[in-house]
């Protein structure tokens, strides 16, 4: 290597070793709320017995359970056909305007869990059913950063 | 070296390398693909390939960009250098697999142009956790496919050493993109320390290496020699220099190798005319010095490459008084005819 090859490595290997770490730690840092890793398998999961709503399209069917007091809650996400989105979030969209899904955003939102193209999930929920009696959900394509679908489940039956 | 082109130059060595290569790539492809059906029996096949394909390309790239500074520190990885063009052109395989599959599962089922939704489905570029994390990844994409297309001899010649290489060195570039594409991408939503631990370790070898080589290399070019006659300068004894090997030393800013060679001391450029490789690093093979990177050879008494090729370096005089070695920086014209010094 001639020597201003040498210098110019020099420089370059200098200014990463400052702007990656810098590079890394920021990323670290600014993670937004997260979406959860831990994907739960209906096969892992004790279900809760009493269904208080269903809804079915051609894509998906969800069930909303809960146990008989009504004290823990589940969503039951079960894929039909493979989600034409690879990789899917469901928030619950925190106080949302009347009938106005549009101004969803993720800052407002609870997150639910995480989907993707094909299988059963089955997330926890914290809902308060005394306090309302509709859950809103969203399921938002976070690569395109656009609702795919817009879900109402009545808490009373 | 050979004196006309052709695809691949094989040989023995380059052969068991490839083979090499080609039984860790699948061996790690195997091994990642099972372990995901093991643990992930929802995942796609669209997905675990884009998960395996990218992490193969990053191991991949952390040992091709290791590569250089652990010769420079140890001669004994020289031949991971000689065969590095084709670890690096099977890491852009890889990464082509990968960006391919993700472009096709992310953005090739709407209605959008593909690379069009690419750019515009995410323009948050003031935002760092929202940031378009794809395009840094098509831009690395961009750079090791213009470094693969490029690497080969053929274009080293036509393009000239000196742009070859300072496209090549883009590869920097590249791989600050993709640890960036990495922490802003699958890092936001896999939040899993592990990930993150593994590409800071990564990064932190990488400079560290690239840093003790090079100031293993500013000691050699800040090397004293207070003895000076004649324009000669005392650079070493005689028995510090091993029969078919060579010493660099740097005089007035350039590096010469003084080379032992049938019990004569000749003395060269350190610069090889291919890629800018260390000659005093290589040994004499068949009477040629051969270049520890690439192979191009040289004549130790004239500087030049055996016919038919036309490659040449300077010479320079060297002597022997009291056993010790005297050096004269003055080069002279490249491939002039020195007759060598009796040890």
């Amino acid at each position: 290597m001639i020597k201003p090859l040498r210098k110019r490595h020099l420089q370059i290997w200098t200014a990463i070793a400052v702007l990656l770490p810098i590079g890394i730690i920021l990323s670290w840092l600014v993670i937004p709320n997260p979406v959860p890793v831990k994907i739960l398998p209906t096969a892992n999961v004790d279900l809760l017995p009493v269904i208080q709503d269903k809804k079915e399209t051609a894509q998906y069917c969800l069930n909303l359970r809960s146990n008989s007091d009504k004290t823990s809650w589940q969503l039951e996400w079960k894929n039909k056909l493979e989600l034409t989105v690879p990789s899917a979030v469901i928030y619950a969209p925190l106080n949302p305007p009347e009938g106005e899904m549009q101004s969803f955003t993720v800052d407002r939102a609870q997150l639910i869990g995480r989907i993707e193209a094909r299988g059963d999930y089955v997330f926890p929920l914290k809902v308060d059913s005394a306090k309302k009696n509709e859950l809103n959900l969203v399921v938002y394509d976070f690569i395109h950063e656009k609702i795919i679908d817009s879900i109402t489940l009545k808490t009373l039956r | 070296m050979s004196a006309s082109y052709s695809a691949v130059g094989w040989n023995r060595q380059k052969k068991i390398y490839d083979g090499l290569i080609a039984g860790f790539c699948i061996g790690y492809l195997a091994l990642f693909i099972s372990l995901t059906l093991i643990f992930n029996e929802q995942a796609t096949f669209e997905t675990i390939l884009i998960r395996s394909t990218s992490t193969l390309a990053v191991l991949l790239l952390h040992v091709i960009l290791a590569i250089g500074p652990l010769c420079r520190l140890n001669k004994k990885f020289l031949p991971l250098l000689y065969n590095r063009r084709h670890l690096g052109v099977t890491m852009f395989s890889l990464a082509l697999i990968h960006g391919s599959f993700s472009i096709l599962q992310f953005h090739a089922l709407g209605n959008t142009n593909p690379l069009v939704s690419l750019f515009s489905s995410n323009t948050n570029y003031g935002s760092l956790p929202a940031f378009p994390f794809q395009a840094l990844g098509f831009f690395a994409l961009i750079i090791f496919f213009l470094m693969a297309i490029t690497s080969h001899d053929f274009w080293l010649h036509h393009l000239s050493p000196k742009v070859w290489k300072s496209l090549h060195m883009f590869v920097y570039l590249a791989y600050f993109l993709v640890v960036m594409h990495v922490m802003l991408g699958v890092i936001q939503y896999e939040k899993n320390p592990l990930f993150v631990a593994i590409i800071f370790i990564g990064a932190v070898t990488l400079v560290t290496l690239h840093l003790l080589a090079a100031n293993k290399e500013r000691r050699t070019d800040h090397r004293q020699f207070a003895l000076q006659k004649e324009g000669f300068v005392s650079v070493c004894g005689v028995n510090d220099i091993e029969d078919s090997r060579a010493k660099i030393f740097c005089i007035d800013k350039e590096r010469i190798a003084v080379y032992r060679h049938e019990n004569k001391l000749f003395a060269i450029h350190n610069v090889c005319k291919h890629q800018g490789g260390p000659l005093g690093e290589g040994k004499i093979l068949d009477g040629c010095i051969t270049c520890p990177w690439h192979g191009y050879q040289y004549l130790p008494q004239n500087g030049q490459s055996p016919p038919p090729f036309t490659e040449k370096v300077s010479t320079y005089d060297v002597k022997v008084v009291d056993g010790k070695v005297w050096l004269n920086p003055n080069p002279y014209p490249e491939g002039t005819e020195r007759p060598g010094c009796l040890v």
